[in-house]
């Protein structure tokens, strides 16, 4: 009960906040910004969303600017080959057996092993001059999903828990942010307080384990004790009423929330027809994103589900079809599905990798580690779909056009979703971060 | 200022006698042993050092001789003409403001912001602790840097800019007060336009258990989310809703126990700009669609798993701004679907299936 209140509190704070205008770029979309407003957009380096015209007055469509809320985040273990999947080099000796397939954007190419994302191109922006300087795995996953480089004496949080300290939570009885299979380096709530801890889920089709009240215990007997825990602990947790304690019972308190909730209903696949399931792909990866789904469906804002295998150091042009058709059916049924229930408009798709592959083909038909240039995706929330951004040289290795590097790419989901870019928030020990570093979002990708 | 001046001319004469009187005590003391010598150095060394920063504190800090001198020694080994790590070069006041790899190295007037003497600050063991090589700021140094900091980061060049050039341009460069460089910071807290009665409202619409969050970076709009609100409650929350009336951009029923009777209640015709519905999954039928008519702004309706049929299409029709129609799931017909995109040729209409 006590957490309750907490929350909120927290909530009429958040709007009280929201109200005086906290978010860093709030300037944008209002009409006639004043000489400061002009400048705390630029301090970010965000350009004006809604188009201002001539007057001064804003095009204020619904379809105009970032309007996500929350995030389903895909991420690709391992280092996906950029040049096999989303930045195709037909014509080059570094392509290898890979072919390309049309896409429903006409004179638009994506792999033949992502037919069902190729139906879908209208709504992908794709990114093919991503940038990262760390080319191994943990550092590189850690870089991606924080924005900063690791290091021995700090966590960074990950942009999920930014997002719910932020943004807080819709939903109150499921936690925030949501892991499927895997939490990556970089991706938890690092220095930020232990409520915006992300939950684990191992396995989807398990759902939540240990959520059941024993069997052995009648409903009333668990409320009992849990009453007099709550007595007997009385006066120690008014005595020490700090951080960790606190965090501790909270804790307690949110799980309890959630045994008791409906939303418990939300990771139940049974639920879900057979048809829906099986077009998820029956595959852990699928499995997930149906979960993912499910899970923003009842307002977790940040949902990861990560599919690993894709360091195809050997048998590249086996391992790449084998593992871009579950991703391919998953994300293009998940895209269908988000879509037709009206979910797209507000619910940010992002996949993602550590890093790109060698135009190189080694000995062992494989591809080795490339930071320099690899391709991510972008879909809903805003953004505007049917192209593709940025480029690589022709044979892949650098990035020749607009590069995007990781904190921008950051920068660019945290923009999507409203969030204040150029707040800072101090460590335990006093240091400054932000969001996203000092990335930069890429503003021209919304609609 | 006058009394902080007042410190600095007592000050300096009296480090001037206590050298005075040490050297006496020393020259009387040369010939007694070593232990105690080194004792007074030490105790007149100590007493200097704690001398000297209230010194720093009051007195004009000069670029070019208090801190430029340790900069050379500390940070010119990586950041000078020869080379610049992190593109950053700390030899001349211009690349000074220049900044490096990651932007300003200093703010004026806030040490606290200035990467310059937040890492030299930093616990040594810290990654980011500078120098990374060689030897680190003394503590009289960091305070003399940042009391430098403090006095607006002033390289002594200012002036000579004004001399040549117009007299206002100085105070453009280098904000030359206090007040000035928090002009600048405000930026971030600009003031955001509800009148008072709205704040109520909104303060109000959230304790009863509506959800009401601004649209991404506009102050303008507002979207209200009843998926989790008790409609028992809803003739309580109107009277507050209509207060926000032109506020409100997107209205979410979805997944919610709103009914026709609520979407009745609503008058949605009185929210102006109003663009957004949602109402998918939910009991709502014709009955209560036939309201919706009223919302001329719409540009999203989500009708998804909702009690819709063709009853509907003669309400959906006169929706002359709508953009995107989710209608899957619902009881309307292919033949009604013809007729709504001969009368909205624009407008996307989603039927699922995937």
């Amino acid at each position: 009960m006590k957490n309750l209140l907490g929350e909120l509190t927290d909530r009429r704070q958040l709007v009280k906040q929201i109200a005086k205008g906290f978010l860093g770029v709030s300037a944008l979309n209002c009409a006639l910004p004043t000489k400061a407003q002009a400048i705390g957009a630029q301090a970010i380096g965000a350009q004006p969303t809604g188009a201002l015209s001539k007057h001064g007055k804003v095009a204020k469509s619904y379809y105009s600017g970032p309007r996500a809320k929350n995030v389903i985040y895909l991420y690709m273990s391992g280092g996906m080959s950029h040049i096999d999947t989303f930045d195709l080099k037909q014509g080059r000796e570094v392509q290898g057996p890979t072919q390309a397939t049309k896409t429903n954007i006409t004179g638009l190419y994506l792999s033949e092993h992502l037919p069902g994302l190729a139906k879908q191109m209208d709504k992908l922006a794709i990114i093919n001059s991503m940038f990262s300087n760390q080319g191994a795995h943990e550092e590189g996953r850690y870089f991606m999903h924080s924005s900063y480089t690791k290091r021995g004496t700090i966590v960074h949080p990950g942009l999920g828990p930014w997002l719910v300290k932020y943004s807080g939570r819709s939903n109150l009885n499921l936690p925030g942010v949501i892991h499927i299979g895997n939490t990556n380096p970089g991706s938890t709530q690092g220095f930020l307080e232990q409520r915006y801890a992300p939950l684990l889920i191992g396995d989807p089709e398990a759902g939540l384990q240990n959520s059941q009240r024993n069997k052995n215990l009648s409903a009333k007997e668990f409320s009992d004790i849990y009453a007099l825990t709550k007595q007997l602990n009385q006066t120690f947790a008014k005595r020490y009423s700090v951080g960790k304690v606190n965090a501790y019972s909270d804790m307690y308190d949110d799980a309890l929330k959630l045994m008791q909730s409906s939303d418990l209903d939300a990771f139940t696949l049974n639920r879900e027809p057979k048809k829906i399931r099986d077009a998820y792909g029956k595959n852990a990866f699928g499995q997930g994103c149906l979960l993912a789904r499910r899970l923003v469906e009842r307002d977790v804002r940040f949902v990861e589900v990560t599919l690993g295998g894709w360091d195809t150091h050997t048998n590249n042009f086996d391992r790449v079809p084998e593992n871009a058709h579950i991703l391919d059916q998953a994300m293009s049924t998940l895209l269908i599905d988000l879509n037709r229930r009206g979910m797209l408009e507000e619910t940010l798709v992002v996949l993602t990798t550590e890093f790109g592959r060698t135009p190189n083909i080694n000995k062992n038909e494989g591809r080795d580690h490339s930071p320099t240039a690899f391709s991510s995706v972008l879909a809903g929330g805003g953004i505007q779909g049917g192209r593709f951004y940025g480029k690589s040289d022709e044979d892949g290795k650098f990035v020749t056009e607009n590069k995007v590097t990781v904190p921008d790419f950051n920068a660019t989901i945290a923009y999507a979703l409203g969030l204040p870019l150029d707040k800072v928030e101090y460590s335990p020990s006093g240091r400054p971060f932000r969001i996203a570093d000092k990335g930069q979002a890429v503003v021209s990708l919304f609609g | 200022m006058d009394a902080r001046s007042g410190s600095l001319t007592k000050g300096k004469p009296l480090s001037v006698y206590l050298v005075k009187i040490v050297t006496k005590l020393i020259n009387m003391l040369k010939q007694s042993s070593i232990l105690l010598f080194s004792f007074l150095f030490s105790f007149l060394f100590l007493f200097l050092l704690v001398l000297s920063p209230s010194i720093t504190a009051s007195e004009k800090i000069d670029y070019m001789q208090d801190i430029q001198p340790v900069l050379k020694e500390k940070c010119f080994r990586c950041h000078d003409a020869k080379k610049q790590k992190s593109d950053l070069r700390m030899d001349t006041p211009k690349h000074m403001r220049a900044g490096g790899e990651g932007g300003p190295i200093f703010v004026p007037f806030q040490p606290e912001q200035s990467e310059m003497y937040l890492l030299t600050s930093l616990p040594e063991y810290d990654m980011d602790y500078m120098p990374s090589k060689g030897e680190g700021l003394t503590q009289s140094e960091l305070e003399l840097l940042k009391n430098w900091i403090l006095q607006g980061a002033l390289f002594g060049d200012e002036d000579n800019d004004t001399d040549e050039e117009n007299g206002s341009k100085t105070e453009h460069k280098t904000p030359s007060t206090i007040s000035s460089s928090q002009q600048n910071l405000t930026v971030k807290n600009f003031n955001y336009n509800l009148t008072e009665k709205e704040l109520q409202a909104l303060e109000k619409i959230n304790q009863l258990g509506a959800n009401i969050r601004q649209f991404n970076y506009d102050e303008s709009r507002y979207s209200i989310s009843f998926r989790y609100f008790d409609f028992n409650k809803y003739t309580q929350i109107l009277p507050h809703l209509k207060v926000l009336k032109n506020r409100i951009g997107k209205i979410d029923f979805s997944r919610s126990h709103v009914t026709d009777k609520h979407l009745a209640q609503t008058q949605l015709g009185n929210y102006p700009n109003l663009q957004a519905v949602d109402i998918h999954q939910t009991d709502v039928s014709d009955s209560g669609i036939q309201y919706l008519a009223s919302a001329t702004k719409l540009e999203y309706l989500n009708l998804h798993n909702t009690g819709t049929s063709s009853a509907s299409v003669k309400h959906l029709i006169a929706l002359k701004s709508l953009k995107k129609l989710y209608l899957w799931n619902t009881r309307v017909t292919a033949k009604d679907v013809d007729s709504l995109r001969e009368a909205l040729p624009l407008v996307a209409i989603d039927l699922g299936g995937l």
